[in-house]
């Protein structure tokens, strides 16, 4: 296995998963767009190549096309039953259980683009200043869309990702700054200004101490069950641990060593399971230097549980790039089918372990 | 009642007796303010309800055809009637601002006699169904708002009508005291004009019926409730009848506000002042009027048809004499940066449009012109009119257009960078006439300063 | 009975975008200062540009009204 580039846990996605997080990337860079063509617009900026009813026409058209974007993200984020997020969480903010926090501030964001949008297709029916007002709404919807992705993005780490998300905000930074250059001094400038230089400084700390970190996933709210195994008692007297429904972190310690054989090495993982009771997952596995990385070429994996006397083991039956398989028997009790992604980065290890029960006794 | 002794023994004043002596009479007579006593005294008491009915009060109005003297001269009993016919409360405003430099008969009016204008403003509530009068005054005068204070004071001491009387002091801009910016104003809003609809009889002050009248307006209404409007029009001509209240001013020798007939002979009126001049010109109307050769206007009777004739109208009744040595080119410049600084700022024609027309007008006066300057100020003054909120623009641009025309001989001179007429006929004299003093350049006011 | 329209703007909430005159320059022109002038009624020809210089204004100061001609000839708006 070659030390994988970074890449958060996504055991058993579905194709809505990278589908949900593709129209929300696309989404907040149209909205970035939309936003900076709103600006625009209040500075009265034209050139001979792009006049007001071009700027003015693109915005509106981009505001649409966001709605949509967002609308088939809610969509697909509620078709993907990985993080059971419901219909009601898509318009009800702080509703959903996974990562609650996060994800309703991207149900705040759509609201306020719905209100934006229905005011605007309303307009020449409603008071100008009312839909003045609410179009206001605009430049808080924007940051908080652009938290919600940060906080809840599965992406977040990507370097990528983090480029475009600080060109976004350089943007809206940069347009914000030229707009409040055309303002004459005063306290309404004064408060702008300090707004928009506090935003992305917030933001920055926050990436730095939020998905930057390890275990964000738990920090941000991520639901228990995606992370730890239900402890619940299994059949009498059973060692083994009751089937989980998804995946369970674990993090430890790589080892590498030479042999067995000339010319092959061993890597050793002892990792301790996240939740309760408290488990200890051992993987061991062979194989040959390849150039940077190692070619491994066979395994084994153990996971004893506190408090139980017979752990359960076998071998790796399937390894796949940072994907492992592997068939575990306990004395006398049915097997299960352990599926793990293991990254090993220098001498740390982590990964996320999933539990089924193998079929027939 | 006629032959009783009046507040300081001297013969009390008769309305058969009175010819054109009607507001002023008070103060012809003692020189001071008339406090409640004088005032019945003088005038009688005012007619109780059960006396005169509200519709008997309206139908005496229209028949003395009493018009207003704010300067738009609209026929006061169908304002009255408009307002009476709308369903609820109404609102009385009475309009005491006179935002107009060139004119002081408000202030003359409030200062001699507030009781008539108060008692006006009681019977046209009474007229219209309202229960409050709000009585809008420039906030600056401070004297002024003690008198009339002073005068709501007594006559609530007296218990006189049911209706609440509340004095405003309103900011001193030129468009303040325009009708909608007084209600935009009582309404808890900006002194500035609105876009007409709703029109103040329909929705004014708290969204009621609201009638606005100048206060000189009610002060006639006060005294045709009393004397009937057959009284009223014993003075006047047949036309114009009741009497008027005037200001003159610039080169006259007695300049002031005066109380006339309407109708009378321009240079009669004049004369009474010692303002009369041949060669002289006439700015007539206030800032908005138009300027006039004065022989052009000498034999027109001072009313608003009387005029009609020569383009010219009295508006509030005010009129500025140029005397022969005056440029009329460097007053009206000055009149055009002073309106110019009192723009009400909400639209484009006449908020970039009025300072450039008075800038041009300047060079023009200074005899600095910048190239074709009568072509461009012709084609501005044509761009403004029309274009704004308010008649602000529309009134400025006509004066300067009058001005051209009237001194079109001056205009050209000046183009060419030649002196005028009224150069040559100042000769050495150092002194120049009179002119109305906020007629100086004004800087922009802050923006607080619209509340 | 042919219905002109007839363009209004206010004049105290226009601001001078100048959007109206870049989509009707048929009918719309700016003066000096960028404020619009109106300069005549709108033929059905031109009704719908002109529908759309109302929808962009961003402060609603366009406003299209129609003008009846009665067979006489006179204009009742």
């Amino acid at each position: 296995m070659t030390p994988a580039a970074l890449s958060a846990a996504s055991t058993g996605a579905s194709p809505f998963w990278y589908a949900t997080r593709a129209f929300g990337v696309v989404a907040l860079v149209l909205l970035t767009a939309t936003v900076i063509l709103g600006i625009a617009g209040t500075a009265r900026f034209a050139t001979p190549g792009l006049p007001r009813v071009v700027t003015a026409g693109l915005h509106r058209n981009l505001s649409l096309l966001v709605l949509a974007l967002v609308a088939l993200h809610v969509l697909t984020t509620i078709a993907d039953g990985y993080a059971r997020i419901g219909l009601a969480s898509a318009v009800v903010p702080f509703d959903s259980a996974y990562r609650g926090l996060w994800l309703g501030l991207g149900t705040v964001a759509f609201d306020m683009l719905l209100a934006v949008a229905l005011t605007s297709l309303l307009r020449d029916r409603l008071p100008y200043r009312t839909w003045r007002g609410v179009h206001w709404l605009a430049y808080a919807c924007w940051p908080i869309a652009l938290w919600h992705s940060l906080g809840t993005g599965t992406d977040s780490k990507l370097p990528w990702l983090l480029a475009l998300d600080a060109l976004c905000v350089a943007s809206v930074a940069g347009a914000v700054g030229w707009r409040l250059s055309l303002t004459a001094p005063g306290p309404g400038r004064a408060a702008a200004v300090t707004g928009s230089v506090l935003l992305p400084l917030a933001t920055g700390i926050f990436v730095y101490a939020g998905p930057l970190q390890p275990h964000w996933a738990e920090r941000a709210g991520t639901p228990a069950a995606l992370l730890h195994t239900a402890a619940s008692p299994g059949p009498a007297g059973g060692a083994i641990p009751a089937t989980v429904p998804g995946p369970v972190a674990f993090a430890g310690r790589a080892r590498k060593t030479a042999g067995p054989g000339d010319d092959s090495v061993t890597v050793t993982v002892n990792a301790r399971v996240s939740g309760s009771p408290a488990r200890e997952l051992t993987i061991v596995l062979h194989g040959t230097p390849d150039g940077a990385g190692i070619e491994m070429a066979s395994g084994s994996v153990r996971l004893a549980t506190a408090g139980h006397t017979a752990p359960a083991r076998g071998p790796v039956t399937v390894l796949r790039g940072h994907r492992l398989t592997a068939i575990l028997h306990s004395q006398g009790r049915s097997q299960q089918e352990a599926d793990l992604t293991l990254l090993v980065t220098g001498r740390s290890a982590t990964g996320r372990l999933t539990l089924r029960p193998r079929g027939g006794a | 009642m006629n032959q009783s002794r009046g507040h300081h023994g001297a013969p009390a004043w008769s309305p058969r007796r009175a010819g054109y002596r009607r507001l002023t009479a008070g103060w012809q007579h003692t020189g001071r303010p008339a406090d409640l006593r004088e005032h019945h005294d003088r005038y009688g008491p005012l007619p109780a309800v059960r006396q005169q009915s509200p519709r008997a009060l309206v139908d005496a109005i229209a028949a003395a055809r009493l018009t207003g003297r704010g300067g738009a001269g609209f026929p006061t009993a169908t304002k009255m009637r408009a307002v009476a016919t709308r369903r609820g409360p109404a609102v009385v405003v009475a309009n005491g601002v006179e935002s107009e430099p060139a004119s002081q008969k408000d202030q003359a009016l409030l200062a001699w006699a507030p009781h008539l204008v108060l008692d006006g403003a009681l019977l046209a509530a009474r007229a219209v169904g309202a229960n409050v009068v709000h009585v809008c005054l420039d906030r600056t005068r401070d004297r002024q708002a003690d008198g009339v204070l002073r005068a709501i004071t007594e006559r609530q001491q007296a218990g006189l009508g049911d209706v609440a009387m509340l004095a405003h002091g309103l900011p001193p801009r030129y468009v303040a005291s325009e009708e909608t910016s007084l209600i935009r104003w009582l309404n808890g809003g900006e002194a500035r004009p609105t876009t007409v609809p709703p029109r103040p009889f329909e929705q004014g002050v708290g969204r009621r019926p609201t009638l606005v009248n100048n206060v000189e307006t009610l002060a006639h209404i006060a005294l045709i409730a009393r004397y009937g409007p057959d009284w009223f029009c014993q003075a006047g001509h047949p036309d114009t009848p009741g009497t008027m209240l005037i200001t003159v001013g610039g080169a006259a020798g007695y300049p002031g506000v005066y109380e006339i007939e309407a109708g009378t002979r321009v240079d009669e009126v004049l004369a009474m002042c010692d303002g009369n001049n041949e060669d002289g010109a006439l700015l007539m109307g206030g800032y908005f009027g138009t300027w006039h050769a004065a022989r052009d206007l000498a034999h027109l009777p001072l009313s608003a048809p009387g005029l009609r004739a020569a383009g010219a109208s009295p508006g509030a009744g005010v009129i500025f004499a140029l005397p022969p040595g005056g440029c009329g080119l460097a007053e009206t410049a000055r009149i055009l940066c002073f309106l110019a600084g009192q723009v009400a700022q909400q639209c484009g024609p006449c908020m970039f449009g009025l300072p450039a027309v008075a800038g041009d007008f300047t060079r023009l006066a200074e005899g600095r012109p910048e190239g074709d300057v009568l072509e461009r100020l012709d084609r501005r003054l044509g761009a403004i009119t029309g274009r704004g909120a308010c008649r602000h623009p529309d009134g400025a641009v006509r004066m300067a257009a009058s001005a051209l025309a009237a001194f079109a001989s001056d205009a050209r001179a000046h183009a060419a960078g030649r002196p005028c007429l009224g150069a040559y006929r100042r000769g050495s004299q150092a002194d120049r006439p009179p002119i109305p003093p906020s007629a100086a350049a004004t800087a922009p006011w802050a923006e607080d300063e619209w509340r | 009975m042919a219905v002109r329209r007839r363009l209004r703007w206010d004049p105290a909430a226009c601001t001078g975008h100048g959007l109206c005159a870049d989509l009707l320059p048929e009918r719309i022109e700016l003066d000096e200062w960028g404020y619009p002038v109106i300069l005549g009624d709108v033929p059905p020809g031109l009704a719908r540009h002109a529908r759309r210089a109302v929808r962009a204004c961003p402060v609603l100061a366009l406003r299209l009204q129609p003008v009846q001609e009665d067979p006489g000839g006179r204009a009742r708006s």
